[in-house]
């Protein structure tokens, strides 16, 4: 069928050009009155769901944090947040590296247990390219990584049914249990003091050391449950939500403006560029990189968004085109006027496409009716 | 305009901020002095030189040298204002004395300006369920003790135990002679927790005291004013603990050949003494947007789990986490003194009356 795969907005334009004018200015209205609603709910399940999955990235690299017990006393550091994300492949959630044993642990995070079955293949396909890129993880990280471990990380809440899962691929044989570097899981329980602990129950698995760590010592402490204390506290992680990641900017642009008494609102690309590649800001050992894309999407997106504008006569100069005059109000005024354009954006771009379907269809219909008639 | 001397202190050495105090037990006489006598409760980080620097540096001049009391003038444009300050470095516990009055725009708000604009010094806040254990402690033990003035107020959705309507917040002003009874009996039916109240013991002695730390002693006894004092300051050391226990840390984590900077922030913990849950989050946000910036807020049901990201208004960034039973505050930045105590404040009164720092 025409239409749906081509260029949507081109299309349009022509359609709205034609005789049809009017009846498909009438269908794109209610396609927009219909979609709208879902839409929105999609955007904030979905803010919602990285939320919680940063919160769980964050235990996670807190339980091996420069101050934690893992890495005081067994040397397991948290160095980098999403391995491998800048090459656009599969990609762990946390990378974890033992210095003195020079052993990486890459650990993936879900929160939720839709999908459950993906989230192991995917695992498996993230592993695949570790071991395809170790070379320039070593390069990256700086040091050699002589020996590796998978990790699923998942709320304790869920372990049982994402286990089950796991459990029944090892059985039926697609995943093979003879290997000697099978996904270990480790559950989190948020509610009573952030504690993660090595999941070590898992039926298809007929000897104890399949569901543990290389490391005795590791296996002791993560087994018992370790009770996250000191936490990594970032700012951000690559793939974190846009909205999540906009909000922090432009709170460190308004502090930055109250600071140094200038006008609120205005900031330079470069002041962007610095805090997203802080390292301290977003931990991962590219954060140069990873920082200037988040900076050049945070810029490029709000000027599309219509909340930002360059400043005329200043280059590299922006304006955040936000009502307030305090933190507090411009901060809820982004946020909300992000979503309602996003939305708005995504409402535009789905009903053109149903619009310029059902025009097809019926134009379609029309040339056929002659032919289904005889 | 009113001249008003302060109260005279001979040029003697106090060895320490106790010896002071035995001082005014003994020689402090109400009678001879203009208006009634003023005690200012703060805390502070600051060492002892660093202190006086503060205090310097906001306007304050040292008149006298008394070892460990220090005669300080404030001079500004509604008249000067003097008082004597005491800093204990052990507890870091401030106390101004004065008999200039408070209720002059230019007079002790100065002291309290101070305490409250310095970053490193905060006003000694008394716990809502501390002033009622005050007030109780003084019925129990002067049978003829009058109270003939209080506030008293109910926090939104407190579950401190009411007879009547719960749901609501209230502050409830008191004036009259049977403010004793009137307290307990408010206290009773409308859940309501003393903020300031007035005392008279007759023939023993008369005073008023307030949640934030200010006492005004009219006539009497003093030593029973101290003793109040000494009880609230007890609570200092375990202040100053759980705000040394914090931190907010860049640590190098090396490999053979990278060094990673990797921010670590460790926590103050507040132990809850009413449970929160996940319905309550909705309010919790409400009260925290009143304050701060939230910047994120994740809470999730299970029993509870809530993340949030803020700003103070002076652009201090933090991380407040907590399950049913704690709350935790991580410092995003080094750790301010006066946003942890605001921060604790901030949950004493809105949140929980009886919680406790964790040290």
């Amino acid at each position: 069928m025409k239409g749906a795969g081509g260029n949507v907005e081109n299309e349009l334009k022509c359609l709205l050009a034609s005789k049809f004018r009017e009846p498909i200015q009438a269908r794109l209205k209610d396609f927009e009155e219909s979609i709208k609603k879902s839409e929105l709910e999609a955007f904030e399940k979905h803010f919602e769901r990285s939320g919680y999955h940063d919160k769980l990235v964050d235990i996670c690299n807190s339980a091996f944090g420069p101050e934690s017990k893992c890495y005081t006393e067994l040397a397991y550091a948290f160095v980098s947040s999403e391995p491998l994300i800048e090459l656009g492949v599969k990609n762990f959630d946390v990378l974890i590296y033992n210095e003195k044993m020079k052993h990486a642990i890459f650990v993936e995070c879900k929160t939720s247990t839709l999908g459950r079955g993906k989230y192991i293949s995917d695992a498996y396909e993230a592993k695949k390219e570790v071991i395809e890129n170790q070379t320039y993880l070593e390069n990256k990280l700086g040091d050699e990584i002589r020996t590796m471990e998978f990790v699923l990380c998942i709320p304790s809440e869920n372990v049982e049914s994402i286990v089950r899962e796991l459990e029944r691929r090892e059985y039926e044989g697609e995943i093979d249990v003879a290997s000697d570097d099978l996904l270990l899981i480790w559950q989190v329980n948020r509610f009573i003091e952030q504690t993660l602990q090595l999941f070590t129950r898992i039926n298809s698995r007929d000897k104890p050391y399949e569901s543990q760590h290389m490391d005795n010592k590791l296996t002791k402490i993560l087994g018992s449950g370790y009770t996250v204390e000191s936490e990594v506290l970032v700012k951000f992680y690559p793939s974190s939500h846009p909205l999540a990641i906009g909000s922090k900017i432009v709170v460190e642009i308004i502090r930055n403006n109250m600071r140094a008494d200038a006008s609120l609102k205005e900031f330079s690309i470069n002041s962007v560029e610095q805090f997203c590649e802080s390292p301290t800001n977003l931990a991962h050992y590219d954060s140069e990189t990873i920082g200037k894309k988040i900076s050049n999407h945070f810029i490029g997106e709000g000027v599309a968004l219509g909340l930002i504008e360059s400043i005329e006569g200043k280059e590299g100069w922006f304006r955040l085109k936000v009502e307030g005059k305090r933190l507090n109000t411009i901060l809820n005024n982004y946020k909300e006027g992000y979503k309602e354009a996003f939305v708005t954006r995504k409402t535009k771009e789905k009903a053109a496409k149903q619009v310029i379907e059902e025009h097809h269809k019926k134009y379609l219909d029309l040339s056929t009716y002659g032919e289904k008639s005889n | 305009m009113e001249k008003v001397e302060l109260f005279l202190i001979p040029d003697i050495t106090f060895s320490d901020p106790p010896k002071f105090r035995e001082y005014l037990i003994e020689n402090y006489n109400p009678a001879q002095v203009v208006h009634d006598l003023t005690i200012i409760v703060g805390i502070t980080k600051y060492d002892k030189n660093d202190f006086l620097k503060a205090l310097q540096s906001f306007g304050f001049t040292i008149v006298r040298n008394l070892g460990s009391v220090r005669h300080i003038k404030f001079n500004s444009d509604g008249g000067p204002l003097e008082c004597y300050v005491t800093h204990d470095t052990d507890t870091g516990v401030v106390i101004f004395y004065t008999n200039y009055r408070k209720t002059r725009e230019e007079e002790i708000p100065k002291i309290r300006d101070f305490l409250g604009s310095d970053p490193n010094t905060y006003y000694f806040f008394f716990k809502p369920i501390l002033m009622k254990e005050i007030a109780e402690e003084l019925m129990d033990r002067y049978e003829n003790l009058e109270i003939t003035e209080f506030t008293a107020r109910r926090l939104p959705n407190s579950r401190f135990e009411s007879q009547i309507r719960p749901i609501y917040e209230r502050t409830i002003s008191y004036w009259g002679s049977d403010g004793r009874e009137a307290l307990q009996e408010l206290g009773y039916q409308y859940g309501v927790l003393p903020s300031r109240f007035v005392v008279n013991i007759p023939e023993t002695i008369k005073f008023k005291v307030d949640d934030e730390g200010l006492f005004t002693f009219a006539v009497g006894d003093i030593n029973i004013l101290f003793e109040i004092l000494e009880k609230a300051v007890n609570e200092s050391s375990k202040t100053m603990d759980a705000y040394n226990g914090s931190s907010f840390k860049v640590l190098p984590v090396k490999t053979a050949r990278r060094s990673f900077n990797i921010p670590s922030s460790t926590p103050v913990s507040i132990q809850l003494q009413e449970r929160i849950e996940f319905h309550d989050m909705k309010e919790f946000k409400n009260k925290l947007n009143k304050g701060y910036t939230i910047v994120d807020f994740i809470a999730k049901e299970g029993s509870l789990f809530l993340s949030s990201d803020v700003v103070s208004k002076s652009g201090f960034q933090f991380r407040i986490k907590a399950d049913e039973n704690h709350i935790r505050m991580f410092p995003a930045d080094e750790m301010i003194f006066s946003e942890f105590m605001q921060f604790y404040e901030f949950i004493l009164q809105s949140i929980d009356p009886r919680a406790e720092l964790v040290v």
